[in-house]
């Protein structure tokens, strides 16, 4: 008995050494939390409101960070906007989270915790339905219609892109476009002349990726890992200007019925792309390697939108004198990828707040930051026809080519990211090597796709 | 007996180091590789995953630091894991052993809630402990990574010393006990350094699965006082725009932590891991 009651003394005493050990935890805790706390956004606010009473401190969350293509201009575009009237009384509160992923993460968790940042930027994924539903982003409309000459900087088309149930809760800031660059040496020695806009057709264009191959240059860059980011881009063009049914297709919102002919002829000749003019790393392959092979001029024909325009002078990634050798074209047909981009928003909850964090969106959409957007990072305007600056056609001709040419476009469509259910793209990365080498028929492929859509709406 | 001719015995030889040579290159390959890329450029590692750098410089070593504050980054994760890993080795030693060696109320009970908590995926408590966290303004601190990650590693490490304690005799306690040793003083002395080759193996896990640890590191915080490593390498890939050259030199310097300290705890680890493997 003496002994059983001792043990029970004893386990006490242990659970008691394990509560202190937790103590101490605690209190190591807290010892760090009063240095950690310094940063905090709540304690930052305070502090900085104390220093200076007038000033309005917005936190953001910021993506553009680290290596990220835009970095330098978000930089830029923060400390223009404390230069200005509007904001020489705001100060920013940064919390920096590299990778568009890691932030979806995250502002999805503050979403539903209600801690958003007042200036909620929208990376990659569109999380304006989500936000905007959740009751904790500004309903902007009133600032737009106080405004008009702010929004008539935007087409209906990207402000509608921002709406949900009538109310405008994001501020576009790009638009999204792609297209074809192609190597000059490559078609050259091919005996090709490239086209000035566009090939008429993708029987002209298979015309010339034989033509190339019989050169022995690979005609395509494909990939199929990591979204398969440039056989979308292929594939929406495929479908995108395939008579009415494939451009009305391209440009629906999340689409569940993937068995329809546009889609299945797009997938058959992805099939032979991937068979007959891609590199033989393509399957399996992500989109730096393939990056690569055009820069090396392996490869002649590249899909991808004008944010790759800055790596063709880039010395660490291809050879000097590569921005020379490059051209532009749209997708045969005249056809081009163009979606409006979800926009910023804003997620303060006091007006004066808010109206600070409105006018920073307003600085950033200015026409002057879009053509600098443009020039420092490839970012398209969001606004149409704006002036194209003589400094931009000299010291970025393809740059300005960008501008000139997508007014020539007679089809745009959308593409996969920006539309598909993210399930779906995922399920069109992983069926496309088994379509690729030939393990699927293309018309199981769209099932496939179809079947992953439409567990969306069970 | 007969002899084995001496060309079998060169020959099974030869077999036994190709073999060896054949694993230890699996093994070894990838952090090699690694080490090598770390020195090349962009268009070096695109081009060819196993050519050869054409130069050795430490540029992309300075590339790294420059992206990302990579120096905090590290000493945050030292704290931080170095903490996390005493905390669960002290707290999971002794929850272990009582629950190795004594039969009481709720035992099933405790062991029932420890194993549940195995199964609970991060996102679905992170929304609950962002909230717990700001409301005891732990958010964004070290103390509040800590907890989470001993928290996260007790589950693991408490069923691998539960069956460690369990391959060591209870004759030893009772012969301690004989001779007059107390209950604290039988545990310290006796059980602890019998079972510090378990002790080594939950450390290390908790070092392993918490130096890489992700998802929380970004949950939970929101400035450079408290992020770890595993952020910090986020850096070197931005939209359309990733540094592989700077990525692995950053990532050579992040692991090389952990492989040293499997280097020297090695014996520990394979003690612990083959412990039993011969008592009857």
């Amino acid at each position: 008995m003496k002994k059983k009651t001792g043990n029970r003394m004893l386990g006490l005493a242990m659970s008691g050494l394990m509560a202190l050990g937790l103590t101490a935890c605690g209190n190591t805790g807290g010892g760090e939390s009063a240095a950690a706390d310094q940063t905090k956004p709540e304690e930052t606010a305070q502090s900085t409101e104390a220093s200076s009473d007038e000033k309005i401190v917005l936190d953001v969350i910021n993506y553009h960070v680290g290596t990220d293509y835009a970095a330098e201009y978000y930089s830029y575009l923060f400390e223009a906007f404390q230069q200005t009237e509007e904001g020489k009384n705001v100060e920013f509160h940064f919390e920096e989270i590299p990778t568009t992923d890691a932030f979806n993460q995250k502002i999805k968790l503050l979403i539903s915790s209600g801690d958003l940042p007042d200036i909620v930027f929208n990376g990659g994924n569109n999380i304006t339905e989500l936000a905007a539903k959740s009751g904790k982003v500004a309903d902007l409309t009133p600032y737009f219609d106080a405004d008009p000459e702010w929004e008539a900087l935007f087409d209906e088309t990207s402000l509608e892109f921002n709406m949900v149930d009538g109310k405008i809760y994001g501020v576009p800031v790009s638009k999204e476009i792609s297209y074809i660059y192609y190597n000059k040496d490559l078609f050259a020695q091919a005996g090709i002349e490239a086209p000035e806009v566009a090939y008429a057709d993708w029987n002209a264009f298979f015309e010339a990726c034989d033509k190339l191959k019989v050169a022995g240059i690979t005609p395509v860059g494909m990939d199929t890992a990591d979204s398969g980011w440039l056989t979308n881009l292929w594939m929406s063009a495929l479908i995108g200007t395939n008579g009415d049914a494939g451009n009305q297709w391209m440009n629906s919102m999340y689409p569940t019925d993937f068995n329809t002919p546009e889609v299945v002829a797009a997938a058959e000749t992805v099939q032979k792309m991937f068979q007959e003019y891609t590199t033989a790393d393509a399957v399996g392959g992500k989109y730096d390697p393939m990056a690569t092979h055009f820069f090396n001029g392996e490869v002649a024909m590249f899909p991808n939108g004008p944010w790759m325009i800055p790596d063709f002078s880039e010395t660490e990634k291809a050879p000097e004198g590569f921005y020379d050798k490059v051209g532009i074209m749209l997708m045969p047909g005249n056809g081009m990828e163009m979606v409006p981009t979800p926009g910023d928003m804003v997620g303060a909850s006091e007006e004066e707040k808010i109206k600070a964090a409105v006018d920073f969106l307003k600085f950033e959409t200015k026409p002057e930051n879009q053509i600098k957007a443009l020039e420092m990072t490839g970012l398209q305007p969001v606004s149409n026809g704006l002036e194209i600056p003589a400094t931009l056609i000299e010291s970025d001709p393809l740059m300005a080519q960008v501008l000139e040419i997508q007014d020539k476009a007679e089809v745009t469509y959308g593409q996969n990211q920006a539309y598909w259910y993210q399930n779906t793209i995922d399920t069109f990365s992983t069926e496309l090597p088994e379509l690729a080498y030939g393990n699927i028929t293309p018309e199981e492929f769209c099932e496939k796709l179809s079947e992953s859509a439409k567990k969306n709406q069970e | 007996m007969k002899k084995t001719p001496q060309g079998v015995i060169y020959a099974a030889k030869t077999v036994k180091y190709l073999f060896l040579i054949f694993f230890t290159l699996i093994a070894v390959g990838p952090i090699l590789w690694a080490g090598i890329s770390s020195f090349k450029t962009y268009a070096e590692i695109n081009s060819s995953a196993l050519s050869w750098p054409s130069s050795f410089n430490l540029d992309n070593y300075r590339a790294a630091f420059q992206f990302a504050p990579i120096a905090r980054y590290f000493l945050n994760s030292v704290i931080i894991v170095g903490i996390s890993v005493l905390v669960t080795v002290i707290l999971v030693a002794m929850c272990a052993y009582i629950i190795s060696r004594f039969r009481f109320k709720l035992k099933t009970l405790i062991v029932l809630l420890i194993s549940a908590s195995l199964m609970l995926p991060a996102q679905a408590i992170s929304q609950p402990l962002f909230a717990i966290f700001q409301k005891l303004h732990i958010f964004d601190t070290k103390a509040g990574l800590i907890i989470v990650y001993s928290a996260m590693g007790i589950p693991m490490s408490f069923f691998v010393m539960v069956s460690y304690y369990k391959t060591i005799s209870t004759a030893l306690e009772e012969s301690a006990y004989i001779d007059g040793a107390s209950f604290l003083q039988t545990f310290l002395c006796i059980i602890l350094p019998l079972a510090k080759p378990g002790l080594v193996t939950i450390a290390l896990l908790q070092f392993i699965n918490t130096w890489n640890e992700f998802y929380f590191a970004l949950m939970l915080t929101s400035g450079d006082s408290a992020r770890t490593v595993p952020i910090a390498l986020n850096y070197y890939m931005g939209t359309f725009a990733n540094n592989y050259s700077a990525l692995f030199a950053a990532v050579v310097m992040t692991v090389l932590p952990t492989i040293l300290l499997f280097i020297i705890l090695q014996k520990q680890v394979v003690e612990s891991l083959t412990a039993g493997a011969v008592k009857g």
